[in-house]
């Protein structure tokens, strides 16, 4: 069930094209922009700058990234919510469609997951309509209504579920209300969600709770997640991929295990020694904020903050020049590690 | 003892049958240029410790105990002395840094307010200007940010800004609440590193709030884990976090993964339960509901702290009745793991 990883990417091989299209990983961004046009004469803004990058049945994708870097309008791209200036968005081996008919049944396949569920829960709202809402959207009012209700609350780890019905999110702690927000997504069988720092406002304890339960949700009923965070002890705890993105590029992409141990990119380098429980005895802080995707300096955006080509590694390794003036090719997002930077392939 | 010294806290609000104890007997010491960590979950009386240093809380809410800043009495202070103590004995660097400064006034207004109010120097407005700009420069902000509003900061920025005017009248204590929790990873290293070297350039004694452990652990010499109103454990941070005694501490430790720990890969560690209620707490060990070590003289004994007895590199205490005496067959690992509990 969970071939998750290891799943070849659908444009390969030569297989028959029924074949093919089942091979193709469930969620892709093919190639994919969002700009956002600048107002007052202002530039516009590249938040998303070609990416691409494949969520396979049953995988658990991490994008991670600081803020400004597009990781969320990549989301809300993905989820149809924006229309991409380029590229497209893939899901089941077709490309979306942007009618209301269409992106209706997509919604209900792709669900999302919003950051703080306080905000996302109407508090006049009881547990129950609060999970009934998306069915009664899609479907109108169904008989097996409250059973599949509280088969969502029970899966969400909300049980007995039926004491939950009646409740308001007041009455709720934090992680019970995430979790509320999850039954939600869950009740229209969604094939894959997509969660936006679905823990960055929840208590350490309730953390990897809820973490769990997306990893349990992934076992039980191979549903794949996209989760963007900018934190990366939430891949480590539950991601099979991870995807690091800067400024609307991602720069480096592969297993996990691969990536976090032995990451290749200076940027990801540098996130990861700043941890605080970092093995680096030097922690690389790099000064000023993620620069502003109205200006994507050229070369390698990365190398205005880049501590490789300030140390002069990258002028030692021979590759400076084009540092500054060249940008790494798009990596393509389907499996292996994959490393956009001129020194990273010098030095290997 | 100068810097700021709390002992036998206790803060109740509202008051009768409808009283609830968010704060029950709390001792913290912080000496000038040291830093102590507060560590707990939402709800374990930490932000309410924070708020009694200045005597912020609401009028419902009695405080007990002693609480001295510089050797004065902040709980026993006059009106017109406790507002000279805030800012200049005392100053507190908030959470949200978005939901603390005042949207419609340029920052460098902002910065200026508390020193016009508390420190009035001599020289007048053009000597207050001098000020700003130089608390801007020691939080690493350009000069030109004192005319900005604060939606045109990012929240480092602003997070950086708030830090200076907590640092405007020179005060003795600083208490940061959560100070880089909405964060990001850099961000969050940035204004790790500045509070940092503020506190060892200044001889300010830090307390920080957070339910961040590797945080603390990695910014303070001493560490405190809170639980239900109380202190649960205390120690030098880097023992705490290496090697906490109490369950609570090992589970919250857990929470936060160390990248490359096989033990955390595709297994997140929580805490089941949620924390009891202030006004219903359990018998015995209030921790014990959640417990997955409890034995049968946790429901009888409520455990206060007692010292560590192995070897140390400074004072350490736990409420944990197998700190006093283990139990025969010590079992090792005792991470709360997620099980999704029915």
């Amino acid at each position: 069930m969970n071939a998750h990883g290891d799943t070849a990417p659908g444009d390969g091989g030569s297989g028959a094209a029924a074949h093919m299209v089942e091979q193709e990983a469930g969620l892709r961004a093919v190639d994919l922009a969002t700009v956002f046009p600048g107002r007052l004469g202002r530039p516009a803004a590249v938040a998303v700058d070609r990416v691409n990058l494949d969520v396979h049945t049953g995988e658990i994708v991490a994008l991670v990234g600081e803020s400004g870097s597009g990781k969320t309008t990549l989301a809300r791209t993905l989820l149809g919510l924006e229309r991409p200036t380029r590229g497209r968005v893939r899901f089941d081996g077709r490309p979306l469609a942007y009618s209301m008919r269409a992106l209706r049944a997509y919604r209900r396949r792709v669900q999302l997951v919003l950051q703080d569920p306080t905000g996302s829960l109407n508090p006049r709202h009881t547990v129950y309509e609060a999970v009934a809402e998306g069915l009664r959207i899609h479907y109108g009012t169904r008989p097996d209504e409250q059973e599949l209700v509280a088969d969502a609350l029970a899966y969400a780890g909300l049980r007995p579920p039926e004491r939950m019905f009646l409740r308001y999110p007041h009455e709720l702690s934090g992680g019970q209300r995430q979790r509320v927000v999850i039954a939600g997504a869950l009740v229209l069988e969604p094939e894959i969600i997509v969660a936006d720092e679905p823990v960055a406002s929840l208590d350490a304890s309730v953390r990897g709770e809820i973490l769990a339960l997306l990893l349990r949700l992934r076992d039980e009923l191979a549903l794949s997640a996209l989760v963007v965070t900018h934190d990366l002890g939430l891949a480590w705890n539950i991601a099979d991929r991870v995807a690091v993105m800067y400024l609307g590029r991602i720069v480096e992409i592969g297993e996990v295990d691969t990536v976090l141990t032995a990451a290749r990119h200076p940027y990801t380098q540098a996130l990861l020694s700043v941890l605080p429980e970092s093995p680096a005895t030097t922690p690389t802080v790099l000064s000023g904020e993620p620069p502003d995707p109205a200006r994507i300096p050229a070369g390698c955006r990365f190398h205005p903050r880049c501590p490789i080509l300030e140390s002069g590694r990258a002028e030692r390794a021979g590759v400076a020049e084009r540092c500054r003036t060249e940008d790494p090719p798009v990596l393509d997002g389907a499996g292996g590690h994959q490393v956009a930077c001129h020194w990273a392939h010098a030095v290997s | 003892m100068s810097g700021l010294v709390i002992r036998n806290l206790c803060v109740t609000y509202g008051s009768g049958d409808r009283s609830v104890p968010a704060v029950r007997g709390v001792d913290v010491d912080v000496l000038p240029g040291a830093t102590v960590g507060v560590a707990g979950e939402s709800g374990c009386g930490k932000s309410t410790v924070a708020l009694a240093v200045l005597r912020l809380l609401p009028r419902t809410a009695q405080i007990t105990g002693q609480l001295q800043i510089e050797d004065e009495d902040v709980l026993t202070m006059r009106w017109g002395r406790l507002r000279a103590v805030r800012w200049a004995g005392a100053s507190i660097v908030f959470q949200g840094a978005m939901h603390s400064l005042n949207p419609v006034h340029r920052v460098g207004d902002q910065i200026a307010e508390p020193i016009l109010l508390h420190a009035s120097p001599p020289g007048g407005a053009g000597s207050t200007r001098t000020r700003v700009d130089t608390l801007l420069e020691q939080v690493g902000l350009a000069r030109q940010h004192a005319r900005s509003y604060p939606h045109e900061l990012s929240g480092g920025q602003r997070q950086r800004v708030m830090i200076a005017m907590a640092l405007a009248c020179d005060p003795r204590i600083i208490v940061a609440d959560e100070p880089t929790t909405a964060l990001d990873v850099m961000i969050q290293a940035q204004i790790l590193r500045l509070l940092g070297r503020l506190v060892r350039e200044h001889g300010i004694g830090l307390m920080m709030i957070s339910h961040d452990l590797s945080v603390l652990a990695h910014t303070c010499d001493r560490l405190m884990v809170m639980y239900a109103g109380r202190v649960v454990e205390e120690g030098p941070a880097q023992e705490v976090f290496r090697a906490p005694r109490h369950p609570y501490s090992v589970g919250l430790r857990a929470a936060f993964p160390t990248i490359g720990d096989p033990g955390a890969r595709r297994r997140p560690h929580g805490l089941p339960g949620d924390p009891p209620d202030p006004a219903a707490l359990p018998t015995g060990c209030s921790f014990r509901p959640r417990c997955d070590v409890s034995e049968g003289r946790c429901a009888t004994v409520d455990p206060v702290l007692w010292p560590v007895p192995d070897v140390h590199t400074g004072p350490r205490a736990a409420a944990c009745v197998r700190v006093l005496s283990p139990t025969p067959e010590p079992e090792h690992g005792n991470v709360v793991e997620e099980t999704d509990t029915l």
